[in-house]
């Protein structure tokens, strides 16, 4: 049954996640805040993230060249954080990615940088283009989770139509939620009595 | 501008004071010996609802004779409702446990956002008494379960019951008859969301639902006590006596869950700590006393509230002293200083330079408490609502290192290789996702790491960045050193927040969350703190405050009801 979660819950959920898939605490950060603004677009954040935090590769990126690469379809997030990181030094430059997974997580990204640098942005991809300026999106995007190339560039709106969502980014697939939940796990220490008692520091009686 | 001549009236021309300096304030000694202020978040609550006079009601108190039920609790302000639900259970004592691991309670609620319908009810029953393992919604704001404090409880009732008083003395004991083990808010187990409800000038505050919903809880517990001892005593039953329902607040059970908050929220915890600065700045530049009267008589009350004060915990027995003897010293400067000409900023002065931190903190407060007229304005700047922190990748090593000097220069000088520097590791446990506090080198745990050790973390990076050219830029180095990210991130937004940071070692082996706890709840408004062990203290909440149905007389510039008469 779908279940609405809140999108305080799906920002901390992706959060833990992405740690528990082996991504640095930041790269969790920014997962985190990746898919709050996916789901809050009305985009299926949650489901992405379940998709794209099962593979453990492209994850180490190769930015020397006009085209970033790495070892396998780039992550988004590791992908969309490279391209944060570099809002000032590269922004005047499209930039482009080689082959890249679930491509829609970039649209987060996309927002974050027109966000940061106060000008729309660009994404283009094969199944879809994307434009943010001033908070709002335009353009059309269709799932898929590979794509052999994506642009970034600083570009006006080409007469792209404000994007239309199924706004049911917070209503969530179980199995989306448990693959989250899964990975999470993996940051949670198995409890033992001692640190059942120690850990939280308890030992005085709660009944009086 | 012209210059103006000296004003020959004053004794001595002081240069402005500013802001205390982080160094001296960002200590957990320090934060862990605040007090509560106006600026403190019920304070602020109870003002709103004082002056735009919300109107109370109980629409439904439907509780049998065993104490178990329902009942809703309306407060309606100028353009919306909120209500508690309340739902009552008859707990078996064995089952009675103030940790977050607990499985039933004695009575639990959730805020509602508007006026719930029996739909809204039906749902709620089926869900609010499971706690963690139900589900709200985005209609209700908050979550929330309480336990009686035993002693107390049979006590009253049975006072009550054979139409009698009862013990003053107990009620000033042990402070409440119940007491919170959790208030869940911000989007907890499908809440709405903070940014929901925001822009809600009834919100801009921090935590003003969580606040709300407590306030509810304590008219809720005075009204079920009433209502258990005339189902016992029927026709010869007697109400509480107001006076006597003012005097117990809600208890509260606060453990190692609320610590990483401060670590998590940089951004709160300086516009928190920067409000009462700037409040406390505030006063020390008056150039008159017009209020030292009001003061005098404020910190006679907060004598008699020290005093009222109790601990089992040896430390806190021990501060409790020290308080109380330094705020006696403190009254008799005040009073060998009557006839010479005074300034806020001299006493503030003498304090700091005479007396223990604990004593010091009591005093800013008490400066704050007569000035509404010049601070409340500040309660305002304490929220944050700011969008993700973004990293500014194309500074250079060189700078990055530079700006870790200056913000961070204090956690660089830690020998991170000595082991008492790293004894501890926050984790989260597998059971119930309770957060907890280890000893790395006594148990596995280290894997599970959360990231709530900044100083540490900043000391990595900085070791990092002094492998790369001055020139690198960080983006670089962050691609190449992932695991430094997070420490990036925080090093440029604290940069800009000069209260937002812990001035101390999270996980040194000598590092006692209590404080933590005290410096969060000050700033909830809560008093009374009595630490159980270093990771778990118990306070009281709206004790003395005055009830619903008094609000409306209450004058918001003298709503000093934390300080007892």
């Amino acid at each position: 049954m779908i279940q609405r979660f809140s999108l305080n819950e799906i920002q901390s959920m992706a959060k833990r996640a992405a740690r528990g898939s082996g991504c640095s605490w930041g790269i969790a950060e920014e997962a985190g805040f990746a898919a709050r603004w996916l789901s809050k677009q009305g985009l299926p954040g949650v489901a992405l993230m379940a998709r794209t935090l099962q593979k453990p590769d492209g994850r180490r990126l190769d930015t020397s060249k006009p085209v970033w690469s790495s070892d396998a379809p780039i992550c988004p997030l590791h992908g969309g954080a490279a391209l944060l990181d570099r809002a000032k030094t590269r922004a005047q430059h499209p930039v482009t990615f080689g082959p890249t997974r679930d491509p829609v997580i970039l649209a987060a990204f996309v927002g974050g940088l027109s966000g940061m640098i106060l000008q729309p942005v660009l994404l283009r991809f094969s199944n879809g283009t994307l434009c943010c300026d001033n908070g709002v999106l335009y353009g059309a995007l269709v799932d898929t989770a590979m794509t052999q190339k994506v642009v970034f560039e600083i570009a006006p709106n080409p007469d792209l139509p404000v994007l239309i969502t199924p706004d049911t980014g917070q209503d969530i697939d179980p199995a989306d939620w448990a693959i989250l939940e899964e990975l999470a796990q993996n940051t949670y220490a198995p409890a033992t009595d001692a640190s059942r008692i120690a850990g939280a520091g308890a030992g005085t009686s709660d009944n009086d | 501008m012209t210059p103006q001549a000296p004003d020959t009236r004053a004794p001595r021309p002081l240069p402005p004071v500013s802001r205390r300096d982080p160094a001296q304030v960002m200590r957990l000694s320090r934060l862990g010996a605040l007090h509560q202020s106006r600026l403190s978040f019920m304070r602020i609550l109870l003002r709103r609802m004082a002056s735009e006079q919300w109107r109370f009601e109980v629409p439904v108190f439907d509780i049998d004779a065993s104490g178990v039920g329902h009942a809703v609790l309306c407060a309606h302000g100028p353009e919306r409702s909120y209500s508690l639900v309340a739902f009552a259970h008859d707990l078996p004592a064995a089952q009675r446990s103030d940790r977050v691991i607990a499985t039933a309670w004695d009575a639990t609620f959730t805020l509602f956002d508007g006026v719930p319908t029996a739909q809204d009810i039906k749902r709620l029953s089926r869900n609010v008494p499971l706690q963690e393992a139900g589900r709200i919604s985005q209609h209700e704001l908050t979550l929330a379960r309480a336990n009686r404090s035993v002693r107390l409880w049979d006590h009253v009732v049975g006072k009550l019951a054979s139409g009698n008083q009862p013990d003053a003395d107990l009620i000033d004991s042990i402070g409440y008859l119940m007491r919170t083990t959790a208030v869940y808010g911000s989007g907890k187990f499908g809440a709405a969301d903070r940014e929901d409800i925001a822009r809600r000038p009834e919100c801009a505050a921090p935590f003003q639902v969580e606040m709300l919903t407590v306030y509810l809880i304590r008219d809720f517990v005075g009204r079920l006590v009433n209502h258990m001892a005339r189902a016992k005593g029927g026709a010869g039953a007697v109400g509480l006596d107001p006076a006597l329902r003012r005097r117990l607040g809600i208890g509260n059970s606060t453990g190692l869950g609320m610590a990483p908050f401060l670590i998590n929220h940089p951004d709160l915890l300086n516009n928190w700590i920067m409000a009462r600065e700037t409040a406390l700045a505030r006063v020390r530049n008056l150039p008159d006393t017009a209020m030292m009267p009001r003061f005098e008589r404020l910190l006679d009350r907060a004598r008699r509230n020290a005093d009222l004060w109790t601990s089992d915990h040896a430390g806190q027995q021990v501060r409790l002293t020290t308080l109380r003897a330094d705020l006696t010293l403190f009254k008799a400067h005040l009073d060998s200083t009557n006839d010479t000409p005074r300034s806020w900023d001299g006493l503030f002065l003498w304090a700091q330079a005479h007396l223990e931190e604990d004593a010091q903190e009591q005093i800013v407060s008490l400066m704050i408490e007569p000035h509404g007229s010049l601070v409340d304005d500040l309660a305002t700047s304490m929220a944050s609502d700011t969008p993700p922190a973004r990293i500014d990748g194309a500074v250079s090593a060189g700078q990055m290192r530079a700006l870790l000097t200056r913000q961070y220069g204090w956690a660089l000088d830690i020998d991170w290789h000595a082991a008492e520097q790293t004894a501890r590791v926050w984790y989260v446990s597998a059971e119930k996702l309770e957060p907890r506090l280890g000893e790395r080198a006594l148990e596995p745990i280290a894997p599970y790491e959360q990231p709530l050790a900044p100083a540490r973390d900043m000391a990595a990076l900085d070791k990092c960045l002094g492998t790369w050219p001055e020139k690198a830029l960080l983006a670089d180095v962050l691609l190449a050193h992932p695991e430094h990210r997070h420490a990036a991130r925080r090093a440029q937004l604290c940069d800009a927040l000069p209260y937002g940071e812990l001035h101390d070692n999270t996980v040194h082996a000598a590092m006692q969350p209590i404080d933590m706890l005290r410096c969060k709840l000050s700033f909830f408004g809560a008093g009374h703190f009595d630490p159980r062990s270093d990771r778990w203290v118990r306070i009281n909440m709206f004790r003395f405050a005055p009830l619903p149905d008094e609000l409306a007389t209450m004058d918001p510039m003298h709503d000093d009801w934390a300080y007892p008469l």
